[in-house]
């Protein structure tokens, strides 16, 4: 039975269970010396990482027994992300698939996918990304235009999606492309699970202005997918996509950003210590704010009354509090984090533009929550 | 304590919703008349009878509820007094009304003619208030004696979490009023509540009570941040009451409309419990 409450009993064991786990684990690295990584140690650790979650049984902490997981509640799942923020552990290199293909697949997925896909995702053997974004179709994103074209035994997909994550290292992709010319909005689209490591497939990295090449532009070009990995009814693929929305704008992917953002509070409390006049706790306490409004967005998933709509404002939440940590990190002008912080603060500017634009979400809000009519 | 409310704080809450309801068009003032109807329907009580099980979290949610109307009973500070005190069935039922220290002063909120002021201990107070001033512009404040014993520490981060509450209820009802005003208000041709910009400024009048209420809910499971919590959580009502009244354009800030009962209970609530200093 899972825990629906976080005064349960239960749950206390379960945090001091995760707890022991999570400082026994940690990459060592990361634990002593994480602001002086190169980018690609980061990923090492971030790898590493995946590897002891699968290990330790912690990769699909709320994913069905059946297929590898642990069964546990949103409630599990939280505290497990709490434990994890406080001992400032990375965060997973497996995670699109972890967190939005793993649980698309089973809610909607077939048995044969399931059976394909789930174990790889869970050991990140397999890398995902997500393509639904291109580059005429960002916040209006029913219109986009890369096709899947119906031909024997699958599809063939043509077209360019960008600000694709992970892309230059995903073995898979969840793909959303227009399969029919004739059928009407929201009702053209199919939901593919593609095969990133194949002819066609071009990805191109764009440089962002952190310096990274975090996002990448993807173009395909007569690239097959298999019928059997069509995800729901063909053209209903925008049910399927609203379903992965949720997850990445729900209370997980808050909680990894509570880890992120917990992580730059705390080395920024350091950096201000000799500034007066900046104000590094007021930001720690908007940081305990974004951790009880998981907590009670989690209660009440727990205790199956409406959270869907939460999300929103948890997007809106972790996103501007992490900008404006890494702006006064800016600030601080620490002469040990300098590069740290200019790094972090330009790398900022797109968590208010991905996972749904900031003003989206507040679109979400006053049409679906204040249901105020235009 | 979880964070979700129990079925007897929902039920109070909506009880106390329709009661207070009823009075919709009485002056903003202390109101003799709804009190006594939420006082013999029991709903004053409820927290002293421990059979009832009534946690922080369920006052909470009265609290909230009454902070949607402009004009005052002391239906929290007898919940909170109910919790802590021992205090009988016909105390109760005149209502209670908590002393504060302000500064160099002891106060008391929401006071009115007949109700009972406890000090610290839960002690009734038999000697008069030395002067009574306007509260919010809803609700009279009595000033006591200075040497009287204000409410403790312990007692005030439950306070705090319920007075916060309170500045969410105000916060809601002025984002339902400006739902409603941009609703009917007509600009180049129809209403303001299709410009985007009307638009985000409601959300993020809701983004701000939620995180105001979620604040008041952390307050209560963290008794010794709960000054914290407050400073975070009052400036988050106050932030949304501010955009509801941007939202009303000129009327918002007439005084006829009223939304300044609203932004002028949160002003004072915080100085009651020490937050503006």
């Amino acid at each position: 039975m899972t825990i629906t409450r976080f005064d349960d009993p239960a749950a206390a064991k379960f945090r001091e269970d995760v707890s022991t786990w999570v400082h026994e684990a940690l990459p060592t690295k990361w634990r002593t010396d994480r602001a002086a990584l190169t980018p690609d140690e980061v990923q090492q650790a971030q790898r590493e990482w995946d590897a002891a979650l699968h290990e330790g049984g912690y990769a699909g902490l709320a994913w069905p027994a059946e297929y590898g997981g642990r069964g546990f509640g949103p409630i599990e799942e939280l505290i497990y992300y709490e434990e994890s923020s406080r001992a400032n552990a990375p965060d997973g290199f497996g995670r699109i698939g972890r967190v939005l293909a793993g649980p698309t697949i089973i809610v909607a997925g077939t048995e044969a996918q399931k059976v394909k896909y789930l174990p790889r995702i869970l050991d990140a053997s397999e890398i995902w990304c997500q393509g639904f974004s291109e580059p005429g179709a960002g916040s209006d994103l029913a219109s986009v235009r890369t096709t899947a074209r119906k031909v024997d035994g699958g599809y063939l997909v043509n077209g360019q999606k960008t600000w694709t994550s992970f892309a230059q290292y995903a073995k898979r992709c969840l793909m959303l492309a227009r399969s029919s010319t004739e059928l009407g909005r929201h009702h053209n689209l199919s939901f593919l699970l593609l095969d990133m490591e194949q002819d066609g497939v071009d990805v191109r990295p764009i440089r962002q202005i952190s310096g990274e090449e975090e996002f990448s532009e993807v173009f395909f070009t007569d690239v097959f997918v298999a019928d059997e990995d069509l995800v729901g009814p063909e053209h209903e693929g925008w049910g399927i996509a609203m379903t992965v929305l949720s997850n990445e704008r729900g209370t997980t992917e808050a909680a990894t950003r509570l880890v992120e953002a917990t992580a730059q509070i705390d080395l920024l409390n350091r950096c201000c210590a000799r500034h007066e006049g900046l104000d590094a706790p007021r930001l720690r306490d908007r940081c305990e704010l974004l951790r009880w409004q998981i907590l009670r967005t989690t209660e009440e998933k727990a205790a199956e009354l409406d959270w869907f709509t939460a999300g929103s404002i948890l997007k809106v939440q972790w996103s501007e509090l992490i900008q404006d940590s890494t702006r006064l990190g800016v600030d601080s002008g620490c002469p040990e984090h300098r590069d740290y912080w200019r790094h972090h603060y330009l790398a900022s500017k797109a968590m208010s533009i991905y996972s749904g634009t900031n003003e989206i979400q507040r679109n979400i809000i006053t049409d679906r929550v204040l249901k105020v009519s235009r | 304590m979880s964070t979700i409310v129990q079925e007897i704080g929902t039920m109070a809450a909506s009880s106390v919703r329709e009661i207070l309801d009823s009075g919709r068009g009485s002056p903003a003032e202390p109101n003799a008349h709804l009190w006594s109807i939420l006082s013999d329907g029991g709903w004053g009580s409820i927290s002293s009878d421990p059979e009832n099980k009534v946690e922080l979290r369920d006052i909470l949610e009265v609290a909230r509820v009454s902070g949607r109307f402009p004009y005052s009973t002391p239906i929290v500070s007898t919940l909170l007094a109910g919790r802590w005190f021992k205090l009988d069935e016909g105390q109760l039922e005149s209502g209670i009304v908590l002393a504060l220290r302000r500064g160099a002063q002891v106060v008391a909120p929401y006071y009115s003619e007949g109700v009972i002021v406890v000090d610290g201990n839960g002690g009734i107070i038999a000697s008069s208030p030395t002067a009574v001033e306007a509260f919010s512009l809803v609700s009279p404040i009595a000033l006591l004696p200075v040497g009287t014993m204000a409410l403790s520490d312990e007692y005030l981060s439950e306070l705090r979490a319920a007075f916060l509450a309170v500045a969410v209820g105000c916060a809601d009802a002025v984002l339902d009023a400006s739902i409603a005003w941009s609703t009917t208000r007509e600009q180049f041709g129809q209403p303001i509540k299709g410009f985007q910009a009307v638009r985000h400024h409601l959300a993020n009048a809701h983004i701000a009570r939620e995180q105001a209420w979620t604040a008041a809910i952390a307050a209560a499971h963290e008794p010794e941040r709960s000054a914290a919590w407050a400073r975070q959580g009052f400036a988050l009502a106050r932030t949304s009451i501010e955009l509801g009244i941007q939202v009303h354009g000129g009327v918002g800030f007439t005084w006829e409309v009223g939304l300044h009962h609203y932004l002028n209970q949160i002003i004072e609530l915080r100085s009651v419990l020490g937050e503006d200093q």
